[in-house]
């Protein structure tokens, strides 16, 4: 479906060509969207941090030493534009370092019971801290390895799994017993 | 090890970041316990349930900005030029009034040298041109 690859365009970006950066925002810019969206939940934040990222991208790409590590690179990129908007509306509670508690304030099933399960684990994602639906979103939907994640974090890879774990462990226990009640007659 | 410990596995079993030596454990662990087999299931039906949300995609309103912002050409750098092909795919109806038209004024052009009757036309007959009026006779310029 590409004819190109991340590093070739960006090989050819650093030859002066702009239809390259071009297919490269075509290629990734859903996928930001995406993460910006679910991390910042409003539609205009999301896409001022995105715009705010391919900039950000077309200034600094000349100083990115592996082309290889391009995805990890522009996702560290965004998440800083997600997290400098947090910061901004004073959401930060918990951003810096482990949170202690992995849900958001006022998350109990209760109120998304008679969902469907798959509206029902977006709505539980999206009251997980940022710090752990982040991870979750990279590992689940950008299917970054773990080494890959710990880079766009700036943290350990041991801390990522911790996180995983912690996210996941989460919403699988507000899960299952939302699926043993939709088993029953 | 703990079922704690053993969990934290099963999410790196679920992302294929755990040795084969790991695994085996894991799954053996799994045989055993029902509450790590049951949060096993569970973890696989969140992934799935993860999987099955509906694409997000970006607004148009980003490639606008983009645009404005002169990051990417003002035309689409990847839009495939519609050909007559497309069109006659996309509007199947008014393609084919078009191409009757067409065919009918074509026609009006073609006929003539197609039906030409080269041989001079007969005059009439003394006895039927009798009957015809005398100013009539002489042919119009």
């Amino acid at each position: 479906m590409h004819p190109f690859t991340d590093e070739q365009l960006i090989d050819q970006i650093g030859a002066g060509n702009p239809a390259a950066f071009a297919q490269l925002y075509q290629r990734h810019k859903h996928a930001l969207y995406a993460f910006c969206l679910r991390l910042l939940k409003d539609r205009d934040d999301a896409l001022d941090a995105v715009q705010e990222t391919f900039v950000k991208i077309h200034n600094r790409l000349s100083t990115l030493n592996d082309p290889a590590s391009f995805r990890a690179w522009m996702f560290a990129i965004v998440r800083n534009e997600v997290y400098a908007n947090l910061r901004r509306k004073k959401n930060l509670e918990g951003l810096e370092g482990e949170a202690k508690e992995v849900w958001e304030e006022g998350t109990p099933l209760d109120s998304v019971i008679g969902e469907e399960r798959t509206e029902l684990v977006q709505r539980l994602l999206g009251k997980l801290k940022p710090e752990y639906r982040e991870v979750l979103m990279l590992r689940e939907y950008e299917q970054l390895s773990y080494a890959e994640i710990a880079a766009v974090t700036g943290d350990t890879e041991s801390s990522v799994k911790s996180r995983l774990f912690k996210a996941r462990k989460a919403l699988t226990k507000k899960f299952m017993p939302y699926v043993a009640e939709r088993k029953e007659p | 090890m703990t079922c704690e410990q053993y969990q934290m596995q099963i999410g790196q079993l679920l992302d294929n970041e755990l040795r084969g030596e790991e695994s085996s454990t894991v799954f053996a662990h799994l045989g055993a316990c029902f509450a790590c087999r049951d949060f096993f299931h569970a973890s696989l039906q969140v992934r799935a349930e993860l999987m099955n949300a509906e694409t997000v995609t970006a607004p148009d309103e980003l490639d606008d900005r983009m645009r404005a912002a002169g990051l990417i050409p003002t035309e689409q750098p990847f839009s495939r030029k519609t050909s007559i092909w497309d069109l006659r795919v996309a509007f199947p109806l008014p393609a084919a009034a078009s191409i009757a038209l067409l065919l009918i004024i074509g026609s009006l052009f073609v006929a003539p040298v197609l039906f030409h009757d080269p041989q001079p036309q007969q005059e009439f007959p003394p006895d039927v041109l009798q009957l015809v009026p005398v100013e009539l006779r002489t042919p119009r310029p």
